[in-house]
């Protein structure tokens, strides 16, 4: 055991010495960026805010207006006001009632939190009077309905003042306090987004679900205890102290969402990066995993901004929450990411902290730039936005992206593959949040499976076609709220329309494929051999045998409905490998195969391009099946030195 | 019953056994086989009895292997380049492969674990004629495997309660070290923030760890200490061995435990060292075959015999040390 245990700490400090960043420096290949990308928003709903923290009670008095315009079509005589806080009031809520185990937000509050609203007023009318928090037969209050004294109309813009108090609850999910440490998101009441036909899109808090709002800037002012360190969105404009109290006043626009963080212990560390200043806020005694994430975003900034537009902002914050706050970590809003989720020191080669990194500062693009609509689409920004991240990470870290330690190389979406096989045929990627049975589902389906279709796309009908399409879309939809059909009419057009209708079946109806060798055999190409008539007489024609030439052929199957492009590798006795393609259209496919020795072996999408693959372990077959030698040779050195161990 | 043909020896270290052969007064003279002083004791000198541990670790670490290896072969052996592709960096074929492999990936790992147990049952046995063939002599020559056989089988119950006994101590000093440093951790988390409270979580963790450490060398005085009991006395039974060797290695880790410790530490970090060199060959190597392979074999195995040679060469120094 003693030496087990040293050999295992050796081996990590022997390892560890291994350069970590030593491939930081990749240039970022750059696609096509012709494709016209909007400057700015529209602003349809602009916050000005004020927020006065209490960082003991952990409350926030809030204040303010919003500047509403109405940019439907339609007159509209209502609103719908999210009130998201209240997910966490009590168990009656969506959020904490929804049965569905697994993923993120599955604790019960030790502190509870909730949103009470005490002003909301259109000029001299009095709105909160008539505000209903839910439905008749419903608890939950977060989506919540507001009558107009009077229409609004298309174009029309109306100022609403509100005055609210938040009570926040213990971190459970995103948002909340442990101990000093305050992470303050969905804490304003926020008008749903407003859909072209004059509709809503509103919807109660969901723990799987995200959000979805129309952009517009955010002025907002916050006012914490003094020592406090604030982390929000937007660059800082202003600053004061007075008495006992810190002063900030923050002003973003072109965004569709605000939220911030205050904690007495908080770390800084800036760096300018292109023309983006970054600011990294972290616990004591980060300071190693705050280089790595600057390091990533030295990377990641001008890598998304060669691949999906230049980032716009001037600001990025990245917050790394203590480690009693994991579950405030891992998010996203415009401008400030939350990171985190990992021990305050992790071996080079074990790249998580770059993953959630990289990942987080993707969503700026998926979640941010196209403001997907979440709830409804989860895969369009958390599906997308994985595939960014595993294409970024190989770019940056190589095949290796997700673990190169001990002798393990792994890469990461390589991992998402197997997550995407496990659960990939449960239920339909292309839902709503809430429909989904299991966060597991919800993990697997809408991260992994859809980066690992995505990445089949790319590896199919060739990674710079795919990553222009992608690019494509990044700008084309910028600011403008797109659909998943909007993503496959760019597919169709960018790549054709057999990778799009692969896309629509793998999201839509479960599309799913799995290419397998069921046979294989070879003969001399000689005359055939048995009983011909000719002229008149019985002749015999024996079997050719020891011959220079042989035909034969490899049966394939595609099971499944998804339709790509592949190969067939054909390995002869002498060694010789001929690829053979197909198409991929029909379920069966005979290889014919040619040559001067017999037919060994077959390997259909020899080079695994195809990575939604159901099952990898049935794609090859042969004739004369060989050991696993490297294997066994492996394990005799890696038993020995387990034996090591407990030996003399 | 008493063994006619191992006689005890007298007590002092140059005290005599004689051998089986050198009971017949007709045969041919073969030296007695003799407890070896102290100073006499060098791994080096017993190259046979380290060829023999690099042996048994091969043996049963083909028994580990085998299993894997079936397991592979059984989906692998169909690819035109055998189990190349689970070694390609990236880790595609390897995750698929592992992805359906739920129950064989079980029944191996059972398989394993049970390997493991027999070898826990059978390693000390392999101590004991290590440390025979270290501790004994036939005049100037190395014993017979045989007669080494012989006094190893009589070792090997209280070497057994030996190791029993040291792994549970070091499991315990271990376990009360993790619940030490979580306990630790918690009460300082809020007062200095997580990542000292970490460090200094791992600074009581590697307290405690190198507590087990010591008890581990410790441990092998004992076992050691028992070694020479039985090459004095090969009829003894096991309990007045341990009253013999108990004190002895005691008495021993109060005089010498520094230099003990030294002495394995430095080997231990040697022996490390060994392993990583193999981890670093083998990722160089990757799904490479054919005479490639061939040559990570040897030197994989020349590793494992490095190792075997270095554990050799810790006992004799506690063989030296008593």
């Amino acid at each position: 055991m003693r030496a087990l245990v040293a050999s295992l700490l050796l081996a990590a400090v022997g390892l560890a010495a291994d350069g970590p960043l030593a491939r930081a420096d990749a240039p970022a290949a750059a696609p096509s960026a012709t494709t016209p990308m909007l400057e700015h928003a529209d602003p349809v709903a602009s916050y000005t805010l004020r927020a006065k923290l209490d960082a003991t009670a952990h409350t926030v008095h809030g204040e303010g207006t919003i500047l509403w315009k109405n940019a439907s079509a339609k007159p509209v005589s209502e609103l719908w006001l999210h009130l998201y806080l209240n997910g966490f009031k009590n168990q009656s809520s969506t959020f904490m009632r929804a049965p569905v185990g697994g993923f993120r937000g599955t604790t019960t509050p030790e502190d509870w939190g909730a949103i009470d609203l005490k002003k909301l007023a259109w000029n001299d009318d009095d709105l909160l009077a008539g505000i209903e928090l839910h439905r008749p037969g419903d608890t939950d209050e977060t989506d919540a309905h507001v009558v107009l004294p009077r229409p609004i109309a298309p174009g029309d813009t109306a100022t609403f003042a509100m005055e609210w108090e938040d009570k926040l609850p213990s971190v459970v999910e995103r948002t909340g306090h442990v101990g000093s440490f305050h992470m303050i998101a969905q804490w304003f009441p926020k008008i749903a987004k407003l859909e072209p036909d004059g509709t809503f899109a509103h919807f109660p808090f969901h723990h799987l679900g995200e959000f979805y709002a129309d952009y517009g800037r955010y002025d907002v002012t916050l006012d914490v205890p003094r020592g406090y360190v604030v982390g929000a969105c937007g660059p800082q404009v202003e600053t004061s102290d007075t008495g006992d109290r810190h002063v900030e006043r923050h002003v973003q626009s072109d965004v569709h969402d605000f939220a911030w963080t205050a904690w007495d212990r908080f770390q800084t560390r800036k760096e300018r990066i292109r023309d983006v200043d970054v600011t990294i806020l972290f616990p004591p005694g980060y300071g190693a995993l705050a280089e790595r994430e600057l390091a990533t975003m030295r990377f990641a900034l001008p890598h998304f901004d060669a691949r999906y537009g230049k980032y716009p902002y001037s600001v990025l914050t990245l917050v790394h929450p203590p480690e009693n706050a994991l579950e405030a970590g891992g998010m996203e809003y415009p401008t400030l990411i939350t990171t985190g989720q990992s021990p305050s020191w992790m071996p080079p080669g074990l790249w998580f902290p770059e993953a959630v990194t990289i990942h987080e500062y993707g969503h700026q693009y998926f979640y941010g730039l196209v403001g997907s609509y979440e709830d409804r689409w989860p895969f369009l920004d958390e599906g997308l936005n994985s595939y960014a991240e595993n294409e970024s990470l190989r770019h940056w870290l190589g095949p290796a992206s997700s673990v190169d330690f001990l002798g393990f190389q792994i890469g990461d979406v390589e991992a998402q593959a197997v997550a995407a096989r496990h659960n990939g045929h449960n239920e339909r990627i292309a839902q709503d949040a809430a429909s989904f049975a299991t966060g597991a589902d919800y993990g697997a389906l809408v991260y992994s499976r859809t980066a690992t279709v995505l990445e089949t796309l790319a590896r199919v009908y060739g990674k710079p076609t795919f990553e222009h399409a992608l690019g494509v879309y990044a700008r084309k939809w910028r600011f403008r709220h797109p659909t998943p059909d909007d993503l496959l009419a760019v597919i169709r057009d960018e790549i054709g329309a057999d990778a799009a209708e692969n896309l629509r079946l793998a999201l839509f109806e479960k599309g799913s494929v799995d290419l397998a060798v069921l046979q294989l055999g070879s003969s001399n190409a000689g005359p055939a051999a048995g009983l011909f008539d000719r002229d008149g007489k019985r002749e015999t024609v024996e079997a050719k045998t020891g011959g220079s030439a042989y035909e034969g052929w490899a049966l394939v199957v595609r099971r499944g409905g998804l339709r790509f492009p592949t190969e067939v590798e054909l390995v002869a006795e002498d060694g010789t490998r001929t690829r053979v393609p197909w198409d991929g259209q029909a379920e069966t496919f005979r290889a014919p195969y040619h040559g001067t020795s017999p037919l060994r072996a077959a390997v259909v999408d020899p080079d695994g391009k195809v990575l939604v693959d159901d099952d990898l372990t049935n794609n090859f077959a042969s004739r004369k099946p060989a050991g696993a030698p490297r294997v066994f040779e492996r394990a005799l050195f890696w038993g020995a030195a387990l034996l090591g161990g407990i030996g003399p | 019953m008493k063994d006619p043909r191992l006689l005890p020896a007298s007590g002092d270290s140059t005290s005599t056994l004689e051998s089986i052969n050198a009971d017949a007064v007709d045969a041919p003279a073969i030296e007695p086989l003799r407890v070896l002083r102290p100073s006499e004791v060098r791994a080096r000198k017993r190259p046979r009895a380290i060829a023999l541990v690099w042996l048994w670790e091969l043996a049963f670490a083909a028994l580990l292997a085998t299993p894997v290896q079936a397991w592979a072969a059984s989906v692998w052996a169909n690819h035109p380049d055998g189990d190349a592709p689970i070694f390609r960096p990236g880790g595609q074929d390897l995750l698929g492969w592992l992805k359906y492999g739920g129950q064989p990936f079980s029944i191996v790992l059972r398989a394993t674990l049970l390997a493991l147990f027999f070898a826990a049952l059978v390693a000390p046995l392999v101590t004991c004629l290590l440390g025979a063939q270290l501790a004994t002599a036939r005049g100037q020559r190395a014993p017979s495997t045989r007669s080494s056989l012989r006094l190893a089988l009589g070792m090997y119950f209280p070497l057994l309660v030996v190791g029993a006994l040291a792994t549970a101590l070091e499991v315990l000093v271990l376990g009360i070290g993790l619940l030490a440093s979580s306990v630790v951790h918690h009460r300082l988390v809020e007062p200095l923030g997580d990542a000292r409270a970490f460090l200094v979580r791992l600074v009581v963790l590697a307290i405690f760890l190198a507590v087990v450490l010591v008890v581990g060398v410790v441990g092998d005085l004992l076992r050691v200490a028992v070694v020479r009991a039985v090459a004095k006395e090969p009829d003894a039974r096991a309990l007045p061995v341990l009253r013999r060797a108990v004190p002895h290695a005691a008495a021993t880790a109060r005089r010498s435990l520094g230099r003990a410790t030294f002495g394995w530490a430095w080997r231990a970090l040697a022996s490390t060292a060994l392993v990583v060199v193999g981890s670093l060959l083998g990722d160089a190597v990757g799904g490479r075959g054919g005479l490639v392979l061939a040559a990570l074999f040897v030197a994989h195995q020349l590793l494992v015999a490095g190792r075997a040679a270095l554990r050799a060469g810790w006992l004799a120094n506690a063989l030296r040390l008593l």
